[in-house]
């Protein structure tokens, strides 16, 4: 029963976006004389605000052994995170 | 762990004025073609190992905490904020060490990678409309276009007002492979999109520069985790690229409307400078 409900919401999205997409290619939503505006201003309004960016606020080196030498150098533990993905870049 | 404890406060205060800290990417380090070292992989092998002989719970996503001259000493519970500030904490207590500024300075850590002085680097950010879990914090990708591949975006000749002309199949598609949101399965391989396109359509041409808008849709099917069933994936897409003749060119594309099986994102692309190899 879920899979039919979330199959009907599938296609109901795609099809309000193959709707736009049909529409921007055909008519083009964005006028031409508001376009490079219109996209300027909405590359901006999509960059991660400082608080998605917490993460760059660590002081990370650039690899374990690099790590380990500055562990030594200044008697400090080392916090070593392993993971799959980015996880800089989001893509983990 | 990025949406919890590596994005609190008081463990960033904590890692920065008491730990050395580093990430490790395992696909930098396993694999057919391992991006680090001999020497960076049997590192982090050795602490894995050392962890197995310690009977702690070593996997492929874990925090541990090492000695300073890098023997695991302990995993890092991650799940919950509280629980990993104790660690952290308890850590601290056990090792002393003087608590004073980072070892190096906080830097970004998602940059543009080093290209030839006549590449494009493109910056893609790209999430879901939902927010916390996988939508806590965007995805990003950096794609870089030499010389013969952007070369490839622009038309031949002079070009005249409203001309238009489509972008090559091939490069397009190495930009629209990431137009996805956030999942755990992050192989892009191109075969995923199944028809795209990106329409050029010249507005202005102003000594000799021109500038271009954009139309274009891609659609697809991408796997949240790696190996399961796909979901289809679209997107309507509208940018701008400008360009002079033999330059390289400055491009700006952005989502109108896009899904992935019931779940709205947005994708911002857009040339960034990039520091040269």
């Amino acid at each position: 029963m879920f899979e039919m409900i979330k199959n009907v919401n599938v296609f109901r999205v795609l099809g309000v976006l193959l709707g736009g997409i049909v529409a921007t290619a055909c008519a083009g939503p964005i006028s031409d004389g508001n376009v490079v505006r219109w996209v300027e201003k909405t590359v901006a309004e999509r960059q991660p605000p400082a608080q998605d960016k917490l993460f760059d606020q660590i002081a990370w080196v650039a690899d374990i052994r690099t790590a380990i030498q500055f562990g030594k150098e200044y008697n400090r533990p080392i916090f070593l995170y392993s993971g799959m993905g980015r996880i800089n870049t989001g893509r983990c | 762990m990025r949406a919890g404890p590596l994005s609190d406060g008081r463990v960033i205060n904590i890692l920065n004025r008491n730990f050395v800290c580093v990430y490790a990417a395992n696909e930098d380090y396993t694999g057919p073609n391992p991006l680090v070292g001999a020497e960076e992989r049997a590192e982090l092998a050795r602490i894995r190992q050392e962890g197995y002989a310690k009977k702690l719970s070593v996997g492929d996503v874990r925090a541990y905490v090492l000695t300073p001259d890098g023997h695991t000493h302990d995993t890092v519970p991650t799940e919950k904020v509280a629980v990993t500030l104790d660690m952290l904490q308890w850590t601290v207590g056990q090792f002393k060490p003087q608590p004073g500024p980072p070892v190096v300075p906080p830097a970004r850590q998602s940059v543009p990678p080093p290209a030839p002085d006549d590449a494009v680097a493109l910056h893609l950010i790209s999430r879901g409309d939902d927010r916390g879990s996988w939508g806590e914090f965007p995805a990003e990708n950096w794609i870089v276009l030499a010389r013969e591949d952007w070369s490839k975006l622009l038309p031949a000749g002079e070009v005249t007002l409203g001309q238009t002309w489509e972008l090559d199949h091939g490069v397009g598609v190495r930009i629209l492979r990431y137009f996805y949101p956030q999942t755990e399965n992050n192989y892009a391989d191109l075969d995923r999109i199944e028809q795209h396109q990106l329409t050029a359509k010249a507005l202005s041409v102003r000594d000799g520069v021109v500038t271009a808008r954009i139309d274009g849709f891609m659609k697809g099917h991408h796997s949240f985790y790696s190996g399961r069933k796909a979901d289809p994936l679209g997107a309507a897409i509208v940018g701008v690229m400008t360009f002079a003749p033999g330059k390289p060119p400055s491009l700006q594309l952005v989502t109108t409307s896009a899904a992935y099986g019931t779940r709205p994102f947005k994708v911002t692309v857009q040339t960034v400078p990039h520091t040269t190899r």
